[in-house]
This record gives structure tokens, sequence and C-alpha cells, in this order.
């Protein structure tokens, strides 16, 4: 594996010339070139846009322009944001007869209007509606750390060029944890924001309910420059709500959750948060009530959501989807309205039991995934005594955090030598990514993290 | 109840099910994609279990998500 850029290291020395955005950019473009078919993490990559951008920063620079953050950063999208020009294929066969973009997606325009370099479109799970990225129509991504094991999904790719060190920065979407899982298979830094704290707009949806869009990066500081830069108001997105900051907090309460979160993991990836609380001094617990409920019901609502929004496409076009996707969106769809109704209605109660155990703690720990990184392929693991279906249940820790709309970060907990990656969710009240990164700060600074 | 149901029933009546609601949307219903969409159906069903357990209050609404 290649050696990973900082952004932040890497934006300091454009703007202070010690090297050349295009020179960024083509050293960027070379290690995917080099790197490209062994991870597979790209499905376009736009080297001419991506050195004329960079020509423009130097410029910019030569000119005695004060640079934005990230001017020069090379940057990858999952393959759902529009990018002027180029065909948003969210991972399927029939988007590729769609027009080309006309405009940016907000987030994709915001990363450039702070100066950063969009190289390329990366891999995804077909409209985003899985945990593995093993897309038939354009191949599987392959994890980073070891070859023929998935790098998770459905922002796989984001995920794998962020491990691989082929950029420092990707964008991804998490409806259900498809940003929290492939970081925590592959080890990086991912951030699922409060819901409705990011603008969507410009990214293909897959369920409105609970659709949502951030940041991987390689390190923490990376990962909240990029947050930072991703900051703003769109009037042309209905979802996206008004910040409502919190209290000032002298000390971060932090408490591990177990029952649910504990049991649905296997013992090695629960060894490794326990190391984590103890090396945090977190000895607090905590349940959240119906957090399997909580799960299913993201489930149903994500089926019924997702067959609803694909359901003309798939009376006309069945055979041009991925079958066991066409299945599943198929059976969502047919779900009785009642179940979803009841869904949506049990969100609304599961959100107050929630709200109450922030009375008593102001992060709550889990791990991000059941197990490090699958075989591609694998159909069934055993979690909790049960033979459960390896693909779906990648997510089976995200789902209850997302179904409310939490921020959480995904970040890569510390590995011995030969073992995979996993990472943590560190989970906050709705609108206090402050105290996210405060406390995954000082992990980092406690080497608790990596 | 009608995960109760799905759990009753046998086999071909589950395929029936499956391809009557599969008409209803102007979905294909071949072979096939029956049998894929009823073990998709059966894990939802299995998932409402959970959920329709939970009594819920008259006055619990859904979260809002339309602003006029």
């Amino acid at each position: 594996m290649m050696e990973r850029i900082a952004a932040t290291d890497l934006a300091t020395a454009i703007r202070a010339g010690g090297v050349s955005a295009e020179a960024a950019v083509t050293q960027c473009l070379a290690r995917i070139a080099l790197t490209g078919s062994k991870v597979h993490a790209f499905t376009g990559v736009w080297p001419d846009e991506a050195r004329a951008a960079a020509r423009e920063i130097d410029q910019r620079r030569a000119a005695g322009e004060a640079l934005p953050p990230l001017a020069g950063v090379p940057f990858a999208v999952k393959d759902l944001f529009d990018v002027a020009g180029h065909v948003t294929l969210a991972g399927s066969k029939i988007n590729r007869d769609n027009p080309p973009a006309a405009e940016d997606a907000f987030l994709v325009a915001q990363m450039k209007r702070a100066g950063a370099i969009c190289v390329g479109a990366t891999n995804m799970g077909e409209y985003a509606y899985d945990f593995v990225t093993e897309n038939q129509h354009y191949g599987a991504t392959h994890n980073p750390h070891r070859a023929g094991h998935t790098a998770g999904g459905s922002s796989g790719g984001s995920a794998a060029a962020v491990a691989a060190g082929l950029v420092p920065l990707a964008l991804g979407s998490d409806t259900n944890g498809s940003i929290r899982v492939p970081a925590s298979y592959c080890g990086v830094y991912g951030l699922r924001p409060t819901q409705g704290g990011l603008s969507r707009r410009g990214a293909f949806p897959f369920v409105a309910s609970l659709d949502n869009v951030g940041p991987f990066a390689a390190t923490l500081a990376d990962l909240s420059l990029a947050f930072d830069a991703l900051q703003g108001r769109d009037p042309a997105d209905p979802h996206q709500r008004s910040p409502k900051p919190g209290g000032r907090v002298s000390m971060i309460r932090a408490a591990r959750l177990t029952g649910f979160f504990q049991d649905n993991a296997t013992d090695e990836v629960n060894a490794r948060v326990e190391k984590f609380c103890a090396a945090m001094k977190v000895t607090a617990t905590a349940e959240w009530p119906h957090a399997d409920a909580a799960r299913a019901a993201a489930f149903m609502i994500s089926a019924a959501e997702g067959g609803a929004l694909h359901l003309e496409r798939l009376q006309k076009r069945a055979a041009d989807f991925e079958p066991d996707r066409a299945h599943r969106l198929m059976a969502g769809a047919l779900q009785p309205a009642a179940w979803v109704q009841q869904a949506h209605r049990f969100r609304a109660r599961f959100r107050e039991w929630v709200r109450e155990a922030f009375r008593h703690a102001d992060v709550f720990i889990a791990p991000a995934t059941p197990w490090t990184a699958p075989a591609h392929g694998t159909a069934t693991l055993k979690l909790n005594g049960r033979d459960v279906p390896a693909a779906a249940s990648g997510g089976i820790l995200t789902q209850p955090v997302s179904f409310i709309g939490l921020p959480v970060i995904a970040a890569p907990l510390p590995r011995g030598e030969g073992e995979m990656p996993i990472g943590v969710q560190l989970i906050a009240a709705p609108w206090r990514e402050d105290l996210l990164f405060a406390f995954a700060n000082q992990a980092v600074r406690e080497g608790a993290l990596a | 109840m009608i995960a109760a149901i799905l759990r009753r029933m046998e086999p071909q009546e589950i395929d029936a099910l499956v391809a009557a609601g599969l008409a209803a949307l102007d979905l294909p219903a071949d072979e096939a994609t029956r049998k894929g969409v009823a073990m998709h159906a059966a894990r939802l069903a299995h998932m409402s279990r959970l959920v329709l357990a939970i009594p819920l209050a008259d006055d619990i609404e859904s979260p809002e998500v339309f602003e006029p």
C-alpha cells in the first residue's frame, strides 16, 4: 500500500510554494494509474480537467492571490455526485443513458470553491443499496489492506481511494452506513454529519428520509478540514436545516454502547473497542432500548422508499439491474403501507429514547461494523450464534444511529501486525460535531485512534 | 399480521402472493424474480415483527419531512 498524503500538509506546501498544484495532481494521477487495477476504486478519472484546475491554482498563487484552504488538494467523489460534464452513474448500468450533469453537486462545488481539485469518480454499490461494492456492472472494489476482501459499501471506492493513498480526500453518501462501513473496513476516517446539515443537492438519491452525505479522510485533521469546506447554506435543498448550536461542555462524558451494539459484533471487534475505551478511560456503559427494532425500521424504510424511487426503472428495465438488487427493491415496493408508516412512527419514538440517553453522556462509542472486511462473495457469517447474510449485515451497527440522524465519526482503531482495520463510531447529539471532533482529537493524542 | 401469514403460508401460496403483488405494480413476475422477491419479502416480514411489536401511542406522528 502506498504512503498516504495528508491534505493539510499538501495544502500548506502548495500555499508556501514548496510544491505546485500541478505537480501534486500529476503525482496523484500517477498513483491512480499505478494501483488503479489492484484496488479498482475509480469508475472515471479526469486528468485533463484536473491538470487545468491545478494550473489555475498555480497561476493564482503566482499572481499573489491568497489561496483557499484546500488549494491544489486532489479529491474524488462517489459516482453519485453530479460533476458538470460527466454522467452520474450511481453504480448503475441504466444511468449510463443519462445526459452529463449540467452543474456540480453542491458539495462538489464547495470543495472546488475551497480550492480542491476533483480527479475522478469512485466506484459504489448499485444505486447505493449495498455494503460491499461488488458491483456487477463496473467490477468489485478491493480492500487496499487485503486483496480479495471487500472495501465495504456503498461508498467503497471513495474509502479505498483514501486508504490506498490515491487521494487524501473523498466524498461519499451514507443512508444506512455507506460512509461508516467502508471507513471501518478500509481503516480511514469518515463523517456522517447531522441529518440536514449538509446539502444533498446533486447527489443521486436512494432513501429521502435517511440519505446523507459526508467526507472521507486519512487523518482526523483532514476530515475536519473537509467538513469545514463543505459547510454552506443551500437554499435549493429543501432537506437542509439550520444548525442548532449546543452549549459549552467543560468535560465530555463518554459511554460505551452495550446490548445490541456489543451482541452484534465479533469477539475480536469487541476486544478492540474495549481497548479503545480503556485508553480513553471510558468506564460508563449505556444501552439504547430497542436498537434492534431501529435497525429493522431503517431496513424497512430503505426498502420501501428505494423501491418506490426505482419503480419505473424496475417496470421498464428490470433486466438492467443487478438481479438481487432488483429483487430487494421490488420486495420493498411490495411492503404493506402500514408497516412502513409504523416504522416511521417508531422513528419518532426511538428518537425520544435516545434523546433521554444523551442526558447522561455526550458521546457514545460503538463498533462501526460487526467484523473486519469479509472476503468478496462471502454469503453468511456467524454473529451472536446465528448465521446472518454477510453483505446486508455489514450495516447492522450503523443503521440504528443514522435512523435518527445523529452525527457520527467512524474512526480507525490501532491495529497490530496482520490485523485488518476496524472502526469505531463516535456518536453525538444532533449538531454536536464539535464534541465528536474534540473527543476524537483527544483519542488521537492518546494514541487510541490510528 | 402479514409476517405471521407469511410464516404460516405454503411456498406456493407465498409465490402466488408475490406474483399478485408484482402484477399489481406492473413489475416482471418470472419465476426467478418471484423467488428472489419472496426471499427478500420474508426478510422484511421478519424485520416488521420487531417494529410492530413495539406499542406506539396514538399521538406519535412520523417525523416531519415536508415543510409547506
